[in-house]
């Protein structure tokens, strides 16, 4: 049988090490012994393969690198692959996930029981040799007339905007926990109470709630050549990992106003409503907040359904202009188009219902375990955050599915 | 002047509704979209009796956690 793994990766555009060319050989060798005896499985092959390869530390650099060259092959090309096969390689990665993921993090052995050989990407010690690599087709330059270009190109991510919604703070230290004394229903009311009559005995009760502060980090780690080698990269680096604790921050608040708004069960305007839509549900979600004593001024919705608020035209395609949506406000609310909102759900919320406490960046290097004598440092980033709400202010903001509220709108 | 309308049969209790357990809350699938939504379990049932949406089979959730806590959830 035909088998020539290193020309087949080749031909897609791979470049291998000569670590990865001795890797493929040895396990193509292998491979095709095993096909032409028709007496083992290829798994067991991979696995036996893995155990001789030279070091742990080499095994997990050259498949890592394989995986990389592999995922820019993937992209490039067409792969089916049918609901069986993509079945059993869910199942194959789901079962030996955290055995893989803890190899190729640590070097440690891999395969030294019955797993499997997928899922060789995970976060590892920066190093000159896994952190850039060329891309499908890109080979070092043989001519002097080309250009490193300065500026390097970043996934771009949603825009941070809970912190211009919310009022917050940053502070020296964050509160473990802030105790909330909130008041519960009072026993008793006021009333006109006549000539010599008995006024009427009330009770004021309070509720101590409490909010606990959450921590938002990550760490890098890298070699001293990584360093050495890669001024702007590890500069780069550096900053990404800071904007990225700030992205997780900004995601956490979110998902907790998101998980603290209250779901929508009925509304006065329920089999009402002649063809809702988003902004209708807006509104209507507004109008039960305000009818609790609150202001909704704030409305969250992902891009797409603001874009299809603005597309509604008549059959002849004469635009339909919404005289309640105009200047990026929604009846009076603002109007935050982000990514973070699941496309088809809202978010209505009166802004003043939650405060934030910060604390500063906090970046530290380091080195633990073997580090100082591999010559690799530990930068640690931090923060910490309490999104101070209370209970009782809860009813102030409003999540839910857009089509659902619709339904319930909707005039028979 | 105002006027205000007398009951004369029981007024009827104050509903209070519960938003924080897995309980209150229903999978169904919207018939205009086929797709499956949770919801709270009076939307849930508004929308079944109205013959919008079916109770949806086999589909677990869970309800995530809100950010405080009673006091007597915290611990010492």
């Amino acid at each position: 049988m035909e088998l020539n793994l290193r020309s087949a990766l080749e031909k897609n555009g791979a470049t291998l090490d000569e670590n990865q060319i001795k890797f493929v050989a040895g396990l193509e060798t292998a491979l095709r012994s095993s096909l032409e005896n028709n007496e083992t499985k290829v798994s067991e092959l991979i696995k036996k393969e893995l155990e001789s390869a030279g070091t742990n530390d080499e095994v997990s650099e050259q498949l890592r690198g394989l995986a990389e060259q592999m995922e820019k092959i993937e992209k490039s090309s067409i792969t089916s692959l049918n609901s069986t096969q993509k079945r059993t390689l869910r199942k194959e990665i789901e079962e030996n996930r955290d055995d893989i993921v803890e190899a190729i993090r640590s070097g440690k052995s891999l395969g030294t029981e019955d797993k499997g050989i997928f899922q060789l990407r995970a976060a590892a010690v920066h190093l000159d040799t896994n952190t850039v690599s060329l891309g499908a087709g890109v080979t070092a330059p043989l001519v002097e007339n080309v250009e490193d270009a300065p500026a390097l190109a970043f996934t771009r991510y949603p825009e941070n905007f809970l912190l211009n919604t919310v009022r917050n703070m940053q502070v020296a230290k964050v509160k473990q926990t802030i105790f909330k004394t909130e008041q519960a229903p009072t026993e008793g009311d006021a009333a006109v109470v006549a000539e010599a009559g008995t006024k009427p005995l009330i009770q004021y009760k309070f509720v101590k709630n409490a909010l606990s502060r959450k921590k938002y980090a990550g760490r890098i780690e890298w070699s001293e050549e990584f360093e050495m080698d890669n001024d702007m990269l590890f500069n780069a680096i550096v900053n990404m990992i800071e904007r990225d604790v700030i992205k997780t921050w900004n995601n956490g608040m979110i998902a907790d106003v998101i998980a603290n708004a209250v779901a929508f069960t009925t509304s006065p305007q329920d089999d009402t409503v002649i063809l809702p839509d988003a902004s209708d549900v807006a509104i209507v979600l507004q109008g039960l907040i305000d009818a609790q004593n609150y202001a909704a001024d704030t409305v969250v919705l992902n891009p797409a359904t603001i874009v299809s608020l603005m597309l509604i035209k008549k059959t002849d395609g004469e635009r339909i202009s919404n005289p309640m949506f105009v200047d990026g406000r929604l009846n009076g609310m603002n109007v935050i188009a982000s990514n973070q909102m699941t496309a088809g759900q809202i978010l209505v919320l009166d802004s003043s219902i939650y405060s934030e406490i910060h604390s500063d960046i906090n970046m530290r290097v380091g080195t633990y375990g073997t580090q100082f004598i591999t010559n690799e440092n530990t930068l640690i980033c931090e923060m910490f955050s309490i999104l101070d709400v209370a209970q009782i202010d809860l009813v102030g903001s409003r999540y839910g599915a857009i089509a659902t509220i619709e339904a319930a709108l909707l005039k028979p | 002047m105002s006027v205000k309308i007398k009951n004369t049969k029981n007024a009827g209790e104050v509903e209070y509704i519960s938003y924080s357990k897995k309980a209150d809350y229903k999978a169904i699938t919207l018939k205009k979209d086929g797709k499956v939504y949770v919801e709270h379990k009076t939307l849930a049932d508004t929308l079944v009796k109205k013959k919008l949406a079916e109770y949806a089979k086999d589909v677990d959730f869970d309800i995530e956690s809100r950010t405080f806590k009673h006091i007597e959830d915290v611990e010492k």
